[in-house]
């Protein structure tokens, strides 16, 4: 579905990914995991649209091409993200929640969901769609109209992900969703993940949790500085001696 | 009482009085001739009211701060958000003993003040009366400037004529002065947080609560003050002698500014529609009630009003900082000049031959000329965005501020053009069913009443479609942008066009009203529009609240209709109004009517939490709603 084809992306003259190839298939959870500054947001961005790729390509499985529609910037129909501004890729279906959470602090609750569908013009299925939200974060909807930037931290995270949720995704990219929550926090936000995978969102988890992040995913990728070093099915990544010396501290 | 509240409050009235030295030796009282005296107790008790506040904040502070670990053992604050009207840690009413405190300081202050004041008057009245001049030492201690301050004829002065109970009833009126303020701050402090005040209001609707007296006189102060202009109009009727004109000013732009607070004030639903209703019909009536200067000066104030509210969108919504925001204004002016005045430039002349039409004077109408401004303007303003469309921040406040510039100068050096420094002259007047302010049939209105009818009705429009913008998609999408263009544009906004039409409707709405003053002015040179028009736009704004349109109208209100009431004070105009500035930042530092969203970025979102500082009034039921965040969160994780 998604697909990364030895992506480089710099930072001005700091080579932050070095040929990063992945891919992700449909209703699967991948992961991607890595130390600090290893390149894992700077994937995500890249493949968001928020940074640009200097070489390689990011492309998106086409599912809503007409027949005869010519898009022109694929390789066998499927669309180049990395050609693509970032508010286009974001109507393609593929969501961001970003590090750090980076709600909206000065609009409502409400009004952060509603820009998560910003881009929709179906109000009924927006309604829908909220109805969900409802369901996984119920305490969303008891602060409906309260000010982002007033909610906690782990409410901020429900409020980010369900922010990007309301764009009905193709594809969720999650970036460090546990990032400074209580441990019992983690553990719900996890939950909530794999519930949100049953729903058939495909998902491109960042962790650094990389224990809990390879217990929830089907498989996993290890980032180390800005190259691939180690692929493969999140359980045998698990037992995997050197990722357990590395990242997970045993 | 306790002797440190009593020197606090000795203080207070020493601060009160060297303020109001300071408007006796500008000369002050003898501009307002017999008001003087009633003007500067209220001046004191706004002074004694601002301390007992301070005090009356540090008392609620325990109430909204119950420290760490109270949370726990308040039941009252276990439960949901705003859920805080029958659990709620605020007092309903002050202790007596807390009433009577705030009363005896409120007295001892105005005491201070006004003994203060008498010995000041007594000295220099006897003084004259003696045949001492003291002028050379305080220029404005004159006869006239005396007698005003202890209500006798400047003739009585000089023959010494000032009996002691002049002198008493001084003091007693400044204790008065006190006693109001003390009483005022007092009820205030029975209920702090808006939200919860208005929940409380809805319940008890029934009796006379202080806080429902309060409310209705609040509601009714501007239908009052609107009476009495209309009777200060009336022929025959002088109250003010000579300064009969600047007193009605001043009456119109508080009448016009409370009728704004009596909005907020009445009850959602039916009593706010008939409240807005009968207040949208006292202000249409000011243009006909008014005489030429009122009107002339309302006519700014609300050409103003549309100008903020334009630049409102550019800074307040999309967060673009505009500092050139006077070339739009330029732009809708000129557009209306060149397409009304008998001037025309041999360029406009050729074009519109090439186009086939006569170059005749005016080649258009008020109303055919507008839809030209708005959109030469909206043109103006694209123009400007496409090139500062990655700058943000100082860079933008940089560029746009250049662009202003250029427009000045081009029409400076465009001589053939624009008529250059001697500007474009004879601008025709709009005119609507055949009737124009210089037609005979026209009675009733002023020509400068006609503008300002015409700025009413032009601000309203606007007004609603910045109101109505501030809800919607774009706006969401404009606040988006302001807080986080990555992740905006990451949710979907695409922000070149979003920053382009904020750009575009906020020009849009300096053409209106440059259009207005054109026609206003009569004649237009460039420096009318210099730098000064776009500083002004953005103090207004700033000082109304960004992103509330009634702030901006206040705002409005006090930065163009003021310095005109103060233009009696001449030499210290200025200085005077930068005080009131000072004194107003330092109130309300987020505006005057801040609006909701604003509020909480003075408290830093991230940093939030019940720890919070209150700011102000306003600010106490943001401070309230996070510790109830907070507080839900600690429950959250006792839950699980």
């Amino acid at each position: 579905m998604l697909k990364l084809d030895s992506v480089h992306t710099y930072y001005g003259h700091i080579h932050a990914l070095k040929g990063v190839s992945l891919t992700v298939n449909e209703g699967e959870i991948v992961t991607l995991i890595g130390s600090n500054g290893a390149g894992k947001t700077t994937t995500l961005n890249t493949i968001s649209g928020v940074l640009s790729a200097r070489a390689g390509a990011v492309y998106l499985q086409d599912t809503t091409r007409k027949a005869g529609e010519q898009h022109g910037n694929g390789r066998d129909g499927d669309i180049r993200l990395d050609q693509l501004p970032a508010h286009e890729v974001a109507r393609l279906g593929v969501s961001q929640s970003p590090e750090g959470r980076k709600i909206f602090a000065r609009l409502s609750v409400q009004e952060n969901l509603a820009m998560g569908a910003f881009a929709r013009t179906d109000a009924d299925g927006v309604r829908l769609d909220l109805e969900r939200v409802f369901e996984l974060f119920p305490r969303l909807k008891e602060r409906l109209s309260q000010p982002g930037g007033t909610l906690s931290g782990g409410e901020q995270q429900m409020l980010a992900i369900g922010r990007a949720l309301m764009s009905r995704p193709r594809i969720l990219l999650l970036d460090e969703p546990s990032m400074g929550l209580a441990p019992i926090l983690v553990q719900q936000i996890f939950q909530i993940i794999r519930e949100i995978n049953a729903q058939g969102i495909t998902i491109l988890l960042v962790e650094q949790n990389a224990q809990a992040a390879l217990q929830v995913a089907d498989r996993g990728y290890v980032l180390e500085t800005g190259n691939i070093v180690l692929s493969g099915a999140a359980g045998d990544l698990l037992a995997n001696p050197q990722v357990a010396e590395a990242y997970l501290g045993i | 009482m306790p002797v440190e509240s009593a020197t606090r409050a000795v203080r207070t009235g020493l601060v009160a009085f060297a303020f109001l030295a300071y408007l006796i030796f500008i000369g002050v009282p003898g501009k307002i001739g017999g008001s003087a005296l009633p003007v500067l107790a209220l001046i004191s008790a706004l002074f004694i009211w601002l301390a007992l506040r301070r005090e009356s904040a540090a008392l609620s502070g325990t109430a909204v701060d119950p420290g760490p670990g109270a949370y726990q053992k308040k039941p009252g604050w276990e439960i949901g958000p705003r859920d805080t009207s029958d659990a709620s840690p605020f007092v309903d009413h002050l202790p007596f003993s807390v009433v009577t405190g705030f009363v005896l300081k409120g007295v001892l202050a105005g005491c201070t003040t006004g003994l203060l004041i008498a010995v000041l008057s007594g000295v220099s009245a006897t003084a004259m009366g003696n045949g001492v001049s003291i002028q050379p030492v305080f220029d404005k201690i004159v006869p006239v400037n005396v007698a005003a301050l202890i209500g006798v004829s400047p003739g009585q002065i000089a023959q010494a004529e000032v009996p002691l109970l002049r002198f008493v009833l001084q003091v007693l009126f400044f204790a008065g002065a006190g006693l109001l303020a003390a009483l005022v701050a007092a009820a205030a402090r029975s209920s702090q947080s808006q939200a919860e005040q208005l929940a409380r209001l809805t319940t008890r609707l029934s009796g006379p609560t202080t806080v429902n007296v309060a409310r209705y006189a609040g509601v009714a102060l501007p239908f009052l003050l609107l009476a009495y202009i209309a009777w200060l109009g009336l022929p025959g009727v002088s109250v003010f002698g000579s300064n009969e004109g600047t007193i009605r000013l001043l009456i119109t732009l508080i009448a016009t500014g409370s009728g704004l607070f009596a909005l907020r004030l009445s009850l959602p639903g039916r009593e706010r529609t008939v409240v807005g209703v009968l207040l949208g019909l006292g202000v249409l009536a000011m243009p006909f009630i008014l005489d030429q200067f009122q009107n002339s000066v309302m006519g700014l104030v609300f050409i103003f009003v549309m100008m903020g509210l334009g630049l409102n969108i550019v800074v307040g919504y999309a967060g673009l900082l505009d500092l050139g925001y006077v070339a739009f204004f330029a732009i809708g002016a000129y557009t209306y000049a060149f397409l009304s005045a008998p001037f025309s430039s041999p360029y406009v002349s050729s074009l519109l031959l090439l186009l086939g039409v006569a170059p005749e004077s005016p080649l258009l109408g008020y109303w055919m000329a507008l839809p030209v401004a708005m959109l030469t303007a909206a043109a103006g303003g694209i123009l400007l965005g496409i090139p500062v469309l990655r700058m943000r921040g100082d860079y933008l406040a940089i560029v746009t501020l250049g662009f202003g510039e250029i427009i000045r100068l081009f029409m400076l050096n465009l001589g053939e053009l624009t008529n250059g420094p001697r500007g474009i002259l004879e601008i025709s007047q709009p005119a609507l069913f055949g009737l124009s302010p210089s037609s005979v049939t026209f009675g009733l209105l002023s020509s400068q009443g006609w503008i300002f009818l015409l700025a009413l009705v032009s601000s309203a429009l606007v007004a609603f479609v910045a109101i109505r913008l501030n809800d919607s998609r774009l706006g969401r999408a404009w606040f988006a942008m302001q807080e986080d263009e990555d992740v905006a544009e990451a949710t979907g906004v695409h922000l070149v066009r979003t920053k382009l039409l904020a750009f575009a409707i906020g020009a849009t709405f300096a053409g209106m009203a440059g259009q207005l003053y054109a026609a206003r002015q009569i004649n237009i040179f460039p420096e009318n529009f210099s730098l000064f028009v776009s500083i002004d736009a953005l103090a207004l704004i700033i000082v109304g609240g960004i992103g509330s349109p009634a702030g901006i109208v206040l705002g409005a209100l006090a930065l163009k209709g003021l310095p005109e009431v103060l233009r009696g004070v001449d030499e210290y105009r200025i200085v005077t109004f930068a005080a009131l500035l000072v004194i107003m930042m330092i109130v309300r530092p987020a505006g005057i009517l801040p609006s909701a969203r604003r509020r909480i970025q003075i408290n830093d979102p991230n940093e939030m939490g019940p720890d919070s500082k209150i700011v102000s009034d306003g600010e106490a039921e943001v401070v309230q709603t996070a510790g109830v965040a907070k507080n839900a969160a600690n429950g959250q994780e006792e839950a699980m």
